[in-house]
């Protein structure tokens, strides 16, 4: 029992994807996680909404939103070619853009929560001090809060590694290119290939613990 | 030298505060939900006042004519929490060290407030006097220009309130350091500030040094809030060198502390307060026959309640001079009350 290069192929390019799109959510959620938890601004609880909603959303509809968006005729997608002379649509990374808009508001959510529970008083306290709000962030705010944001990425990784309906909407089902393991799965299923599903179901099984199992002690690592 | 005039609307009350103070420790005093945090807030840059001045040592803080409204890194002043606010990741010399690099300083600092066995402890493992030891030393870390306590020893139990004083007063004396204090209790009052500032429902009621402001209330309100409970309305009747004597509506003339903004024939409230019992009579004691109600001996203090023109006044005495007090529960006893110890507060008609 081992698996096929196609089979390979699909590990490789979901661990990628996952994690190209865990990092992608925390550069772009983490900020707007600290804006929601520290500032009030107007149409604050509509961007909140805005942001919530793949979480509602069927993954198929959400994914046939981004291909509207995205595709060639789409508004950003035409952007985007025009730019970069190539899309998004049917490429990995649209896989990546599925995943990611995918755990956003997981991890927004999470991020969110574990930053507004930090003690304003400590934040106050490092600005007598006289730090900057940038420091504060990184040396107070973000240590305290870290397990919630730590939980907030294992979350984003497992939404991404198990993304299939908007990937499949907006980078179909491609060997060699756009097949994540989800995907994989699927097509094993649908021809019969019963084998193939049940060992990539076990990698995706084992990926998920040693991810959650690794997280666990690096969180627990550095505090008292 | 501070210089504060802030104004700002609240939920429940508009806040409208003033003083000046060239005091080393200057306290605010107030019941809590004042506006006691308020003003340490507005100090140090963490709220911004609808309008006022704010200036220390001749540095403007804020000033809303001018549009000036320094950051609170910009203020250099010190901030002492009521919780600490000590950061729970870093150990307690990462704590200090994060206020300044000072490592000269630091040493000097540690060992003056005797945290040196606890440096490498984490906030959670250390005691609730240590957190606070550690917590001064990371607001004087930076030599702030003033160093704000916000209820410092309000957590903390008797005895070790005394070491903590003690402790405070000698680093406030070795570097020089001007403070305020907020302040619920006001024995803290007076044995740490040379100034005190009253506040009520964010109003400034009255200011001056803690003794003279707590013998010479300016007000009832005032008075109350100082923590004086047994008053006799009456008229001031005569003026002598070191009294002046007070006659109750029943007739009875009471003698109590001078005082110079009042004159003859002025209404006031006469408070008898709970330590004015006078050993033996004498030119400036007052005889009273009061009926004993109840007394309460423990080794150190006796608390005697007496009905006194249909009052009940609580008085205390050490235990050890109760047997010269002759007194029986149920019985009438004849007492001296020391003039110094019985001020009067001016009737103020409210407008």
């Amino acid at each position: 029992m081992v698996l096929d290069p196609e089979a390979l192929f699909s590990v490789e390019l979901s661990l990628k994807v996952a994690t190209v799109s865990t990092v992608v959510v925390l550069l772009t959620g983490l900020p707007l996680a600290y804006l929601f938890a520290t500032r009030e601004f107007p149409f604050k609880n509509l961007l909140d909404a805005v942001v919530t909603l793949p979480l509602v959303f069927p993954p198929t509809v959400t994914g046939y939103l981004l291909l509207l968006l995205l595709g060639k005729n789409g508004i950003l997608g035409e952007f985007i070619y025009r730019v970069f002379k190539t899309g998004v649509v049917f490429t990995w990374y649209g896989a990546v853009v599925a995943s990611s808009v995918a755990a956003f508001p997981i991890f927004v959510k999470t991020a969110r929560s574990a930053l507004e529970s930090v003690d304003k008083n400590l934040i106050h306290a490092a600005y007598t001090l006289g730090k900057g709000e940038l420091e504060t962030f990184f040396r107070v705010v973000l240590p305290i809060a870290k397990r919630g944001v730590i939980a907030g990425l294992v979350l984003s990784f497992a939404r991404a590694i198990g993304e299939f309906g908007a990937t499949l909407m907006l980078a179909g089902n491609i060997p060699f290119k756009t097949n994540t393991i989800p995907i994989e799965i699927y097509s094993a299923v649908s021809d019969g290939n019963f084998e193939r599903a049940n060992l990539l179901t076990a990698v995706v099984a084992v990926l998920s613990i040693t991810v959650i199992f690794t997280v666990n002690r690096l969180s627990r690592r550095g505090t008292p | 030298m501070i210089n504060f005039h802030a104004e700002k609307e609240l939920k429940n009350f508009s806040y409208r505060v003033s003083f000046k103070s060239e005091a080393q420790i200057t306290a605010l005093f107030a019941p809590s939900g004042s506006g006691k945090t308020l003003t340490l807030q507005m100090i140090a840059g963490l709220q911004k006042p609808d309008r006022g001045e704010i200036e220390v040592n001749g540095k403007v803080l804020f000033c809303s004519q001018r549009g000036v409204n320094l950051p609170p890194q910009k203020r250099n002043v010190g901030y002492l929490f009521q919780d600490y606010a000590l950061f729970p990741h870093m150990t307690v010399k990462e704590n200090i060290l994060f206020a300044s690099k000072d490592k000269k300083l630091f040493t000097e600092i540690v060992e003056l407030l005797e945290i040196a066995d606890i440096l490498e402890k984490y906030p959670e493992q250390i005691s609730g006097g240590q957190k606070q030891r550690v917590a001064l030393a990371r607001a004087i870390m930076r030599r702030p220009e003033v160093l704000l306590l916000d209820e410092p020893f309000s957590a903390l139990h008797k005895e070790l309130k005394e070491s903590l004083y003690r402790e405070l007063l000698s680093i406030i004396k070795q570097f020089d350091q001007k403070a305020i204090l907020v302040t619920h209790d006001f024995e803290e009052v007076l044995k740490l500030s040379q100034k005190v500032v009253i506040l009520n429902r964010g109003k400034t009621v009255q200011e001056g040094t803690p003794v003279n402001v707590f013998m010479n209330p300016c007000n009832l309100k005032a008075a109350k809030l100082l923590g004086h409970s047994n008053f006799f309305k009456g008229k001031i009747i005569s003026c002598k060198e070191n009294f002046s004597e007070v006659m109750l509506k029943s007739g009875i003339k009471l003698k109590c502390r001078k005082r110079n903004d009042v004159k003859i024939g002025d209404s006031v409230f006469a408070s008898i307060l709970p330590y004015s019992l006078a050993l033996s009579p004498s030119a400036e004691s007052t005889r009273l026959t009061v009926l004993v109600k109840k007394i309460n001996r423990d080794m150190r203090f006796t608390r005697i309640n007496v009905e006194f023109e249909k009052e009940n006044i609580e008085f205390f005495i050490p235990s050890s001079l109760s047997p010269n007090f002759i007194m029986e529960e149920g019985r009438t006893a004849t007492i001296y009350l020391s003039a110094d110890f019985v001020p009067v507060i001016p009737v103020v008609r409210t407008i």
